[in-house]
Order: C-alpha cells, then sequence, then structure tokens
C-alpha cells in the first residue's frame, strides 16, 4: 500500500516535470506563432470609446443623404450601356445571369429579354462621365459628383435592401446611420436635433419608409430621427398649446425637470437624463426651428436654383432647400427620402417625372452648399437601396418597359466632404455584374465614417453582451472614393 | 618538429586536385570555344548542389588551423586530418568550380556583371586553397601564411556564395525582407514614375529572378529598359501601345499548365492587379519616364496606381500650438456658441453660433482666452458689427472665417488682413464694396472670398478676381438666362361643394406671381385673363382655371378646379348597402360632407364598393324642390375602379313611395382611361321631394382586356349633391 502511494509520488518526477514542461512550453510558443499577438495585445482592454469627437480630423462635418426610395434604374441614369440597345429583345445570356436568384415578380417570367435605356446618354464634365438626358442639371455639377457604378447590396426586395442601407443590418432592430452619427459626433447646434428626417413623394410607383428608417435601435433615444413634416407645424408637437406663452412653457420644463432630476436619482435611468435633455431640446427648437423652416425669406436667385417646386412644402425641391438650411444650422445628419422610384412597368414614363422631381433640386442643393463654402464640409449621397434589371419584366413594347429589382449593381453619386469627383467602378457591357472595383454597402458605410472622422471598427456600441457596429463585422474603407 | 604522416591516398588526391587546376585554366581560356555534350550539362546543373561541400570542408579545415592542441601526438593528428580535409575541400571546390563553369555554358546565363564575380571568386577559391594544401605540405610550414590564407579562403567563400544566391534568388535576396526599400508603395503617388515604381518593382519580384543580367533565361533580362526593349530569344518583349499582340503578357496569360507560361509553374504568380498594371503600361506605350500624377484623372493605370502606392502625400495643416485647457473649452460652450476640437486630442478648435437673438459682441470677446487654438468661426447670420472685427482680429490662428449675412458693412475689413494665416473669409450677404475690399489685399494667407449676393456687380466681381490674383473669388449662382416655368396656383380652399356661395382662395408660393384666371372654360392668357385678387365669391357650379404668371418666368401650366352647388343637405341619410371594410370613409356622411375625394381611393375620402351596388336613402324633414341629382364617382381602371355600369335615382314623399326618376348609364371604363373624379349627372324634370335614393351599380365583371378580367369591378363614391 505504501508502495504505491510513494509510486503515485513518483509518477510526477523530476524528469516527467521537465519533459512536461518543456511540452507545455513548446505548446506556449507554437500558439504565439499561430496567433501573433497573443501574448501582446491580449487581456488589455482597448481604450473605451468616447462618442461626440471624432477620432481623427474628418473632412466631412455634416451629411445629407438624398435616399431615393424604390430604387432608380441605373441603366436610365448613370450606368450607360449601348450594348443593351443592340441586343433589344434578345434573352439575357445565362452567362451573365449564372443562375443568380431573381425576386418573385420575374422568376416565373419564361423570358428575360434585354431592354436598352429609353433615353439617350451623353459625356460630361472633365471626367467625361455618361449620364442619361433624363438628368440635365446632375450633368451640369458632374466635375462636382462621385458616381459609384459598382455598388452591390445582399437584399432582394424593397424593405429589407432599405433596411440594410439605413442600418448596416437587413432585419430592423439596430440603429440607423443618422442615429450612428450622431452617437458618434455628437450635435453641432444644440437647439436642434442632431438626426432630422424629410420625406417626399414623386408620382411614380412607390414604396413605403417607415419610422424603423430612423430608429435609435439599442442607442439613446436622444438620437432618434426627428421628422419634419410638410404641414403647418413642422415638428409635431412643438409648439405651444394655445393659451401657453414661453415663460409660461419655462416655468413648466423648470418643475417638470426639478421632478425627473428627483427620479433619475432615485432610480438612475438614464433614459429619465434623455427625457430631460429632450424637454430643453424641444424648448430650444420652439425658437430655431420657425425661423429654418421659412422659406419665404429665400432669394430669387435660389428659387430660380432649386426650381419653384422649393416653395412647395413636402416636395423633394422644398426638402433640399430646407436641408441646406438645416445643414448649416450644423444637423448632423439629414435624412431625405423620396418615393415612388420603383418602376417594375411603365418605366419611361414614371422615371421621365422621377428625374424631373430631382434632377433641378439635387444639383441645386449641391451648387448652393459650394457657393457657401459648406461643400467640402458637407457630404452629399444620391442613390436607392438597389438597381434594376437589364432585362425587361412584363410585356415590352417599343417605348415602354419594366425593370425588376437587381441588387447585384447600381449606380449612386456622392459629392462634397472629401470626395474624390469622378467615376468609380464599372459594370459589365450588360450592366449586369460588377466587373471592376465593387463597393459593398457595408463599405460604402466605412468609407463615409471614415470621412466624417470615425473608424468604423472603433464606433461601437455594447448592448446585450456584444459589440455592434455600423458595418457589423465587415466593410473596409475604399481609398479610390476618397480625395 | 612533427612528423608529417600522410594517408595513403593523399598523394593521388594532390596529383588530382594539380591536374583539375589546369583543367579549370584550360576551360577558363578557351571558355568561348567549348561545347557542351548533354551529359555535361546533367553535371553541371548538379552544381548548386556540390557547392554545399567546399563550403562546410573548407570552413571546417579554417577553424581547425586556428586551434592548437597541447597534446603534441593530438596535434599532429590535427594537422593531418586539417591536411586532408583541405585537400577534400579543395578537390571538391575544383569538381565546383568545373561544374559551374558547365552551367555557364548553359542558354540564359551571360557572362557579365555577378556571373563573372561569381566566376572569378569561385575559382579564386580553387586556387587558394590549393594553394593552401601544398603549402602545407612543404618542408616549412608557414604558419602566419597559412592562416592568412584560410582567412583570404573563407572570405572568398563567402562572397562567391553571396554572388551565387545573388544569381539564383536575385539580387538582395537575403536583406530584402528587412530592406525598407524593397517594400512596396513606399513613394508617394505624387512623386512615383509609372515604370520605375510600379512596373519594375513587378518585373523585380516576379520575373527576375531567372530574367537578370546574370541569369538571362531564353537570353531576357529585365534589368535595364534598354534590355527590356530588346526581348529575348522569343523576339520583343512587346509592341508598346498593343499588349494584345505583346509576347509579355501572351506568356501571362497562358494556361497555367503551359509550358510557355510565365513565371513557370511552381513560382510565386503575378496578381490580377499586377497583371492588369503591366496590360495598362504597355497600353499606354510602355513609357520607361511617365509619371503617374501626369497620367488623365481616370486613367485605367493611374486608378490602378492610386490602390498600389501611397496616398498622395497631403499637406495636412501642421498645428503647432498646444492645446486649450479643457475646462475652460467645457465652460465657454452653451446651447448658442459651440466650441469643439477637430478631432479627439487636437489642439484646434471650431467655433459656431446660433440663435441671432443669443448673440452680440461679448459672445466673440469672451473667446478670447482661447485665441490660440480657434481655427474657424463660423458666425453667418449673426448680428455681427463692424467694431467686432477689431475683436476677431486677435484671433491669429484663424483660418476660416464665415461672415455672411452678417450686419457688417465692411468699414473695417483692414482688421482682417493682419490675420496671418486667415484663407477662407465669406462676405457673402454683406453690403461690402470695392473700396472696402482693397484692404484686404495685405492678408497674406488668403485663398478663398466668397462674394455673392454683396453690393458688387457681376463686372464689379471680374474686377476683384484681377485684383486678388491668388484668391479663388466665389461669385455664388449665376441665373443662366434660361427662363424657367412657374409652378401652378394652389387652392387653399377645402371645400369643393357650396351650399349658396363660396370664397374661392388661390395662392401661389413664389412672391409677386401674378394668377390670372378664366370661368368660361377657356384657357387663361398671360395678359388678357383677369387677375386674381385675394379671393373670388362663387354662388353657381364653376370650372376655374388659373395659371401663375411672373415677369422672368414662364407661365404655369393652366390649373383647373370645378367648383359644385348642392342647394340642399339631406338631413339623414342611410347607406342601404355597406362599402366594403377597406374603403370605408367616414360612413354614410362621406356622401354629403362637401368635400370631395379627390383622385386618390385610398386617402379615406371615399366609399368603395366591390361586386354589389351602393344604395343609399336621404331623407330631408320638408320637401325640396330637385331637378338634379349628381353623383361623384371615380375612374381609376389600373385600380380596377371603373366607372358604375348605371345609376338609378329614385324619389317620393317617403321611402315606401318611390318612383324612378332617372337611370343614367356612363360610358364603360376603357383601357387607357386617365385616373379621374367623376360627377355624374342625373337631371330629371323638378319635381318636390323629401326621399331620395340613390342606387350605383359596379359592372359585373371586368372587361377581357384587363388583367383581372372576369373579377368583379369596384365602384367608388364620394359626394352626392341636389340642385
Amino acid at each position: 500500500m505504501k508502495n504505491e502511494f510513494i509510486e503515485h509520488h513518483l509518477n510526477m518526477n523530476r524528469r516527467k516535470f521537465l519533459s512536461r514542461l518543456s511540452l507545455g512550453v513548446g505548446s506556449l510558443a507554437l500558439g504565439s506563432l499561430l496567433i501573433p499577438d497573443i501574448f501582446g495585445k491580449g487581456g488589455a482592454e482597448e481604450a473605451p470609446f468616447i462618442p461626440g469627437v471624432p477620432h481623427f480630423a474628418p473632412k466631412a462635418k455634416r451629411i445629407i443623404y438624398l435616399f431615393q426610395n424604390g430604387a432608380p434604374s441605373q441603366l436610365e441614369s448613370f450606368d450607360y450601356k449601348p450594348k443593351l440597345r443592340e441586343m433589344m429583345g434578345q434573352e439575357l445570356p445565362p452567362s451573365i445571369r449564372m443562375g443568380q436568384r431573381l425576386t418573385g415578380m420575374t422568376s416565373g417570367q419564361s423570358s428575360f429579354p434585354l431592354v436598352g435605356s429609353h433615353y439617350d446618354f451623353k459625356q460630361y464634365g472633365d471626367s467625361r462621365a455618361w449620364i442619361s438626358d433624363l438628368f440635365p442639371h446632375t450633368a451640369k455639377i458632374v466635375d462636382d459628383i462621385c458616381i459609384v457604378r459598382s455598388m452591390f447590396t445582399e437584399a432582394i426586395n424593397h424593405d429589407p435592401a432599405l433596411t440594410f442601407f439605413q442600418t448596416g443590418a437587413q432585419q430592423g432592430n439596430r440603429a440607423s446611420f443618422g442615429s450612428w452619427m450622431s452617437y458618434g459626433l455628437g450635435s453641432e447646434n444644440k437647439n436642434l436635433p442632431a438626426f432630422c428626417v424629410l420625406l417626399s413623394r414623386g408620382k411614380g410607383n412607390g414604396q413605403g419608409v417607415y419610422s424603423k428608417l430612423w430608429s435609435n435601435g439599442f442607442l439613446d433615444s436622444i438620437h432618434q430621427g426627428v421628422q419634419f413634416s410638410s404641414g403647418e407645424s413642422p415638428v409635431l408637437y412643438l409648439n405651444n398649446p394655445e393659451g401657453i406663452d414661453m415663460a409660461n412653457r419655462r416655468q413648466m420644463l423648470d418643475q417638470l425637470s426639478a421632478l425627473n432630476d428627483q427620479s433619475l436619482k432615485e432610480f438612475g435611468d438614464p433614459e429619465i437624463a434623455t427625457k430631460i435633455q429632450q424637454y430643453e431640446m424641444a424648448y430650444r427648437m420652439q425658437t430655431a426651428v420657425p425661423e429654418l423652416t421659412d422659406l419665404s425669406k429665400e432669394s430669387d436667385d435660389i428659387i430660380k436654383m432649386y426650381g419653384p417646386e422649393c416653395l412647395v412644402p413636402g416636395t423633394f425641391a422644398a426638402n433640399c432647400l430646407l436641408a441646406r438650411k438645416l445643414s448649416e444650422s450644423g444637423v448632423r445628419f439629414i435624412q431625405l427620402y423620396h418615393q415612388g422610384w420603383d418602376q417594375h412597368g411603365n418605366l419611361p414614363n414614371e422615371m421621365a417625372g422621377q428625374a424631373k422631381d430631382v434632377d433641378r433640386a439635387s444639383a441645386a442643393l449641391i451648387t448652393d452648399l459650394k457657393q457657401r463654402g459648406l461643400l467640402d464640409e458637407t457630404l452629399v449621397i444620391w442613390g436607392g437601396e438597389f438597381g434594376r434589371t437589364n432585362y425587361c419584366q412584363g410585356k415590352m413594347t417599343a417605348d415602354n418597359y419594366g425593370r425588376d429589382h437587381h441588387p447585384r449593381c447600381f449606380s449612386i453619386w456622392m459629392a462634397g466632404g472629401g470626395v474624390k469627383p469622378g467615376v468609380y467602378g464599372e459594370t459589365d457591357e450588360f450592366g449586369y455584374n460588377i466587373i471592376k472595383d465593387p463597393v459593398h454597402v457595408h463599405d460604402f458605410h466605412a468609407t463615409v465614417l471614415h470621412l466624417m472622422g470615425l473608424d468604423h471598427e472603433k464606433l461601437t456600441f455594447k448592448h446585450q453582451g456584444r459589440r455592434y457596429r455600423l458595418t457589423d463585422v465587415a466593410g473596409k474603407v475604399i481609398p479610390g472614393l476618397m480625395a | 618538429m612533427i612528423l608529417k604522416q600522410r594517408f595513403r591516398w593523399q598523394a593521388a588526391g594532390s596529383n588530382l586536385l594539380f591536374a583539375a587546376n589546369i583543367f579549370i585554366l584550360f576551360l577558363l581560356v578557351f571558355s568561348s570555344q567549348v561545347v557542351l555534350p548533354p551529359w555535361l550539362q546533367v553535371l553541371g546543373r548538379m552544381h548548386p548542389l556540390l557547392l554545399h561541400f567546399p563550403i562546410v570542408l573548407l570552413l571546417v579545415a579554417a577553424i581547425l588551423t586556428f586551434i592548437r592542441l597541447r597534446e603534441p601526438a593530438a596535434e599532429a593528428w590535427k594537422q593531418q586530418f586539417t591536411a586532408a580535409l583541405l585537400l577534400t575541400g579543395a578537390l571538391s571546390a575544383v569538381v565546383t568550380v568545373i561544374m559551374g563553369l558547365f552551367l555557364s555554358k548553359e542558354e540564359g546565363y551571360n557572362g557579365s556583371g555577378i556571373l563573372q564575380w561569381h566566376k572569378w571568386s569561385g575559382v579564386g577559391i580553387c586556387w587558394v586553397a590549393s594553394a593552401l594544401y601544398w603549402l602545407g605540405q612543404s618542408a616549412t610550414p608557414r604558419l602566419r601564411l597559412q592562416q592568412a590564407g584560410v582567412v583570404i579562403t573563407v572570405l572568398l567563400l563567402v562572397i562567391t556564395g553571396h554572388l551565387g544566391a545573388d544569381i539564383t534568388h536575385g539580387e538582395n535576396f537575403v536583406m530584402a525582407p528587412v530592406t525598407p526599400a524593397g517594400k512596396k508603395g513606399a513613394v508617394p503617388f505624387d512623386q512615383a514614375l509609372v515604370y520605375e515604381h510600379l512596373v519594375k518593382p513587378i518585373l523585380e519580384e516576379k520575373c527576375m529572378n531567372c530574367h537578370n543580367a546574370g541569369k538571362a533565361k531564353g537570353e531576357l533580362a529585365m534589368d535595364l529598359p534598354q534590355q527590356l526593349l530588346k526581348g529575348g530569344k522569343s523576339g520583343k518583349l512587346f509592341v508598346a501601345g498593343k499588349p494584345e499582340v505583346s509576347l509579355l503578357l501572351e506568356r501571362l496569360h497562358m494556361p497555367l499548365d503551359a509550358k510557355k507560361h510565365m513565371p513557370p509553374a511552381g513560382k510565386p504568380q503575378l496578381t490580377d492587379e499586377e497583371v492588369a498594371l503591366l496590360y495598362y503600361w504597355v497600353k499606354g506605350g510602355a513609357d520607361f519616364k511617365a509619371k503617374v500624377a501626369a497620367l488623365p484623372a481616370h486613367d485605367s493605370l493611374r486608378l490602378l496606381a492610386a490602390t498600389m502606392l501611397q496616398p498622395e502625400e497631403k499637406k495636412e495643416p501642421v498645428h503647432d500650438f498646444s492645446a486649450a485647457d479643457e475646462k475652460l473649452v467645457e465652460k465657454l460652450n452653451n446651447n448658442y456658441r459651440v466650441i469643439y476640437p477637430i478631432a479627439l486630442h487636437a489642439a484646434p478648435l471650431v467655433v459656431n453660433c446660433y440663435n441671432k437673438d443669443q448673440f452680440n459682441s461679448k459672445a466673440i470677446e469672451e473667446l478670447l482666452p482661447l485665441k490660440k487654438q480657434i481655427i474657424e468661426m463660423h458666425l453667418q447670420k449673426m448680428p455681427v458689427q463692424d467694431a467686432d472685427l477689431k475683436t476677431i482680429s486677435q484671433f491669429q490662428q484663424l483660418r476660416t472665417l464665415n461672415l455672411s449675412f452678417t450686419n457688417l458693412k465692411g468699414k473695417t475689413l483692414d482688421a482682417l488682413a493682419s490675420l496671418p494665416h486667415l484663407e477662407s473669409l465669406s462676405l457673402s450677404g454683406t453690403p461690402v464694396t470695392m473700396a472696402e475690399l482693397q484692404a484686404l489685399k495685405k492678408a497674406p494667407a488668403l485663398k478663398e472670398l466668397y462674394l455673392w449676393n454683396t453690393a458688387l456687380t457681376a463686372a464689379d466681381l471680374q474686377q476683384v478676381q484681377s485684383a486678388f490674383k491668388q484668391v479663388a473669388v466665389i461669385k455664388g449662382f449665376m441665373d443662366e438666362g434660361n427662363l424657367l416655368k412657374l409652378n401652378q396656383p394652389q387652392l387653399m380652399n377645402t371645400a369643393m361643394i357650396f351650399r349658396d356661395h363660396i370664397q374661392l382662395l388661390l395662392k401661389h408660393p413664389i412672391r409677386g406671381a401674378e394668377i390670372r384666371y378664366t370661368t368660361d372654360g377657356s384657357a387663361p392668357d398671360s395678359t388678357q385673363s383677369p387677375v386674381f385678387k385675394d379671393s373670388l365669391l362663387i354662388d353657381k357650379n364653376t370650372t376655374i382655371r388659373a395659371i401663375a404668371c411672373k415677369k422672368g418666368w414662364y407661365a404655369s401650366e393652366p390649373v383647373t378646379y370645378s367648383f359644385y352647388k348642392s342647394s340642399y343637405i339631406p338631413d339623414s341619410i342611410l347607406l342601404v348597402t355597406q362599402p366594403h371594410s377597406s374603403y370605408p370613409g367616414i360612413g354614410p356622411k362621406t356622401l354629403i360632407d362637401l368635400q370631395k375625394g379627390g383622385v386618390e381611393h385610398g386617402n379615406g375620402k371615399w366609399l368603395g364598393y366591390n361586386g354589389k351596388p351602393m344604395e343609399v336613402v336621404m331623407l330631408f324633414k320638408k320637401p325640396v324642390p330637385v331637378q338634379q341629382v349628381a353623383v361623384g364617382s371615380l375612374s381609376n381602371v389600373g385600380a380596377y375602379i371603373f366607372p358604375p355600369a348605371k345609376i338609378e335615382v329614385w324619389g317620393g314623399v317617403d321611402a315606401q313611395h318611390l318612383k324612378l326618376l332617372k337611370r343614367v348609364m356612363p360610358v364603360a371604363g376603357k383601357k387607357d382611361d386617365p385616373v379621374t373624379a367623376l360627377d355624374i349627372d342625373c337631371s330629371f324634370p323638378l319635381t318636390s321631394l323629401s326621399c331620395i335614393k340613390v342606387i350605383m351599380t359596379p359592372i359585373p365583371k371586368l372587361p377581357d382586356w384587363h388583367p383581372g378580367k372576369g373579377n368583379p369591378g369596384w365602384v367608388f363614391a364620394d359626394e352626392i349633391r341636389f340642385n
């Protein structure tokens, strides 16, 4: 018995100890070879994220995002494909489609006839970019914009695609782009929300926009987008009720905030602090907003630039003008949505109307920002959630056709704020697949954040045990888009 | 004296060594005449294998030469052993050199540069090692001389080995990973040359191991532009401008398993970008001097280069001042004056002011403690006075100053001329004049001047631009003289149906726009038609057509609004059949609320029926004389909404005693009908009625041309009028 006990002890003698030790040290060494910084940086917590200040000197301070909701066709706007006209009515070659998925709307079609643009294209500017005749005013500012012809996304239907563009995820429970910006950079003007939303609607076939697109998600609710409406009171519930004057309101707010302070001390819920801040901001907005939304003092030149529609509230032109004023007043992120770009049928007619709605005002916004010296610090983005197919959906006639959803390539443009003007990326001659410099939605987000002075990998928020990013776990900054 | 013992074979070895040295001499002298049989080539190719023997043997011999053993017997044995080592080493060196000379006869090894040096140093090893051996064998050993010889041998070994490695692996193979110059993209974009910094590194990395001056396989060397131009055994390497017919690209594009594919299978291949880069370089004329920055902005080569090279060296502004006290910045920040650093941990500060009611001169004065850090001040639309410029001129670090649409008169602009760094100044929307601007000529760093919407005329601005040569004068949006079309007048009324009379209100959003109208259905004219003033009273069914006109604009498209009189409003209304649950409007009231439903069927102002008729009964407390019942309906064939198939109007003194007054069959909907609101007139001889029933029947089946053919049609109703 005793012997066994001693033998048991002998199981670990010096020789065994050393040989095992060497094994252990060896595996440590192997580990460090495989993961170089396993002993270096590991363990130490990375520096906490400080919201409200850019990580490095930004190129752009503010964003105006002219979202073309419904997905405008790239083939009638910025991606010139003469081949499609040549091959009008011929079948889309399977070697181009490569069996990629289609939406339920055309997957049942027995034939996929190619259809060329109804509208002619011409070359403009130093970059000799091809732009369709539907966008004559955009063509005039072509040297200020960067046309990205190689955007692609993962979603094939409106809502997921839109949600993907606006929140970095298709499911719609994340913080939106503007909310991230508000969180990351804070508000410049404390009398206005950092994130404003303006809606307009064209006559074309439309798709809805929902408030989830400007939701703060898991971020503090102060980062939520505030919708400005076209009615008598642009911001709902902002005006004092009848019989209440500013002094009254002030008194009420003071007392309310005293109560709120008390419960904040008691419960420590940060949402209470947010609430107090929001009441205070709403009070200051009462004077800031009417001044901003009053378009009647704009000079004739400005009206001519944006077009007469800019004085009709609720139009895209009016929203562009308002966006300029908001941006000038330090609103960090202004999100416009123009609905009506979903041309499954009757594309040539509907698209002409849609283009007419937005072309002049979009170009005017760039010109106006430029003459105020603001284009350098404001990033303007124009584009939809995906592209449209090169083949016809439904019946094709000599001058009428439709196009289905196409996520594999589409065009957007960006201007100002450190963007390199020109044309970026290329699609094949059928306008179906990207052949050069693809830009994924995550890459687009990463690049825009970079222009705003934020590292997309550092702009994080910890929620339910993991750190969230606008770019999720992907995305790379694209140097070719930046000046 | 140590006895010299010899191994038995040493004499033979010594002789062999001598003979071999002679043979080397022969090979060297008659190298040009020698033609190599293939089997010797095999031997020659074993040169890289054998060369390790002389290296090791001679090195060990060298070490032993420097070791002295105390035991004489051991020392003797050591010397003998060293001699034997030296002999084998020298012999192997001789064989290696012979093989090397054979190898150098093969194609691709031209006799220049590194190869020459390698050859002579290799031969040098042979001779020095042989000499050392014979020296050791001589009766009087000279230790010093031997040691010196050993050192020389080792040196030669190192040199030869290194040169040999350069031939097989390319120049600077060993040190390349740590040589910073070897790293890609070290050259900034604006200084890079296409050949030197883009093309050559690719060739160096992927081709020049075999195609260099020392080892020009296929008689192709790539070190120098001349050599590239010359090409190799198979001909010219490329035709400038024609990559399609250029050998270089042909070889690169061959399938990997093709015999002539380059680089050969197993060697590092070119990436797609690298191939593309060579393609565009050849396509662009294979220029050896071109600068990347000189390429056109959207040249493929330039774009490709941008991703490979370091970005252009940005002249990022350098700020050589220390950061301000964070607490002070915090204290000066308020809701209407925001001060923030340009980035995290950066010293420069930016100031923005908001809300003109909260702004006064003190708002600037209070910032003076931060005058060393503030580089931007955005004061647009604030009531900044001329006197404030004096305060502002103390902010010596200012780069950007926005004073547009402020209360400046321009009298004190000279104060700003002293700002040493001021680059961008905006005076738009202020009444500055030419004379006042002259003061700014002295501003040393000025680059941008915003002057639109000032007292300056277009000619003045031109003059400013020529006076300020280094400054970009921003003149703002210039109306190109193209006339624009006005938008349509807007109707402010909500009700389109009136009982006795109505005040018609038309408005136009643009100041000074005139509205002209007609009520007789004719097209309004911008000069003849009456001008709409404030409001218009109408008391009968009226269709007004109106246009907006303004000087400097084209008149708008006409807009048409119809107003309908409804003399009586029923006291009660009852829907006998219920509308579809999706389009309930606001219940039966929808039909008599004096609101037209417009053309949007989904706006809640319509009652929609599908597959069944609308049947509605309306009662008047007192009998009313009626000769017309008009029913508002909708036609939108695309949305399956058709004009009703028929409308029947029944009337009488009460619900039990109704008789048919009128039956109307409206025109059926056709294929490309536009979306229109209908007002279907049902007139009959004047009758006194207190109960009226209207039955509106949808078409039973959609016609065959419609996508929803066979389905029951929809019918929509908004307003029923009685006259």
